[in-house]
């Protein structure tokens, strides 16, 4: 009895619009601050403030308003390809470095959250900010340069394994500022 | 900001007699024949100008210019880079040698060996600085005294004794401006 046959799609169905732009307005870069979310939390809208408030009511989320760092953009794990695909990517190690300037009063919180499981990363550029969808590993350190005019920050490497890149949202308003809890 | 880290530095210059003056300008005066001279002066918010320089009445005089300010832009954090101000000063100093028995490096060494480095961020009796660390550092010393001379009496003719002398001590003072820590000084 002769079989039907049929050819499934492949992913690139799956692939996206590219958008472009005449006149595109650039990403100034930095990371500027940095969110520690908690894994048991989700965001539906990262651009939403008024889910952000109540992340931060409920203490959900840790905003360090203002750092400088970098983001590596992910160092790409492949795997054996098939057919006639020599390798295939199975996705990135990422690593995030940021130095916090809050120095005096944070040693016991850093100490704390290196020891977490419990959390994922958002961090800010210009106008965006971009999230991590895998629990992180913090590693904080606060090493001293041997020169009276440096400035002793908490230098904190974040790292993390996931599939997909971290993708640009437009930043909430109004949520990376300074603020303590009463 | 600059005239109360120079009062601040001055706390530290304790020589017998001396008197020890802040941020001064040259001021112009303007004689009965219509001449100009050149002339460093204290002023006053009111517009009264004292004259702080070559004197007698004291063993020794002391007073600071601000030369100019250097501005660059270092790594920061946040949204903004860090802001560098560079305040290029000098310190003129006017002694009679009858009076101190020292050299001009003698005193240049003591003014060193005593004004501190770095400059704390809140001056006590003054303000909290807007800088998130301000340092001190001398450049150069000119001992040239007819040359220090021609460049504050512009107009005046050299006439000093050879027991008087005039230097000029060049330093600078390097602040990093913290901008969301700075007070709108217009506002009262």
């Amino acid at each position: 009895m002769p079989y039907s046959i049929y050819t499934p799609s492949g992913c690139d169905v799956l692939v996206g619009d590219h958008f472009c732009s005449v006149c595109p307005v650039v990403e100034g870069g930095r990371v500027r601050s940095v969110v520690f979310i908690k894994n048991t939390v989700a965001l539906i809208d990262p651009s939403d403030p008024t889910e952000w408030d109540t992340l931060i009511a409920n203490k959900d989320v840790i905003i360090i308003p203002a750092t400088n760092g970098s983001f590596d953009g992910g160092s790409e794990k492949e795997g054996p390809g098939y057919g006639d695909q020599a390798t295939k990517l199975l996705g990135y190690d990422f690593q995030l470095t940021y130095n916090d300037p809050d120095y005096k009063l944070n040693g016991p919180h850093y100490n704390e959250i290196k020891r977490s499981r419990n959390y994922r990363v958002a961090y800010r550029t210009e106008t965006q900010i971009h999230l991590s969808t895998n629990t992180v590993s913090i590693i904080p350190k606060n090493p001293v340069a041997d020169d009276i005019a440096s400035e002793v920050t908490w230098n904190v490497t974040v790292k993390w394994t996931e599939e997909d890149l971290p993708v640009p949202y437009d930043t909430p308003a109004g949520i990376f500022e300074c603020f303590q809890y009463n | 900001m600059i005239s109360e880290i120079i009062d601040y530095i001055n706390t530290f210059i304790v020589i017998p007699g001396a008197k020890i003056h802040g941020l001064a300008q040259l001021v112009i005066r303007k004689n009965h024949d219509n001449s100009e001279q050149l002339m460093p002066g204290l002023i006053h918010y009111l517009g009264e100008i004292t004259y702080v320089g070559i004197d007698d009445s004291f063993p020794l005089r002391l007073y600071h210019i601000n030369n100019s300010i250097t501005v660059n832009a270092v790594n920061g954090t946040g949204d903004n880079r860090d802001t560098v101000n560079t305040f290029n000063n000098s310190m003129y100093v006017y002694y009679d040698r009858k009076k101190i028995n020292l050299m001009p490096d003698d005193i240049y060494l003591y003014i060193q060996s005593v004004v501190p480095q770095k400059i704390p961020a809140t001056l006590a009796a003054y303000t909290t600085l807007p800088f998130k660390s301000t340092f001190l550092k001398f450049t150069n010393v000119i001992l040239n005294s007819i040359q220090v001379f021609a460049s504050q009496y512009q107009g005046t003719g050299y006439r000093l004794h050879p027991e008087k002398h005039l230097f000029a001590i060049n330093y600078t003072v390097e602040s990093t401006l913290k901008k969301d820590c700075f007070d709108n000084p217009f506002i009262t």
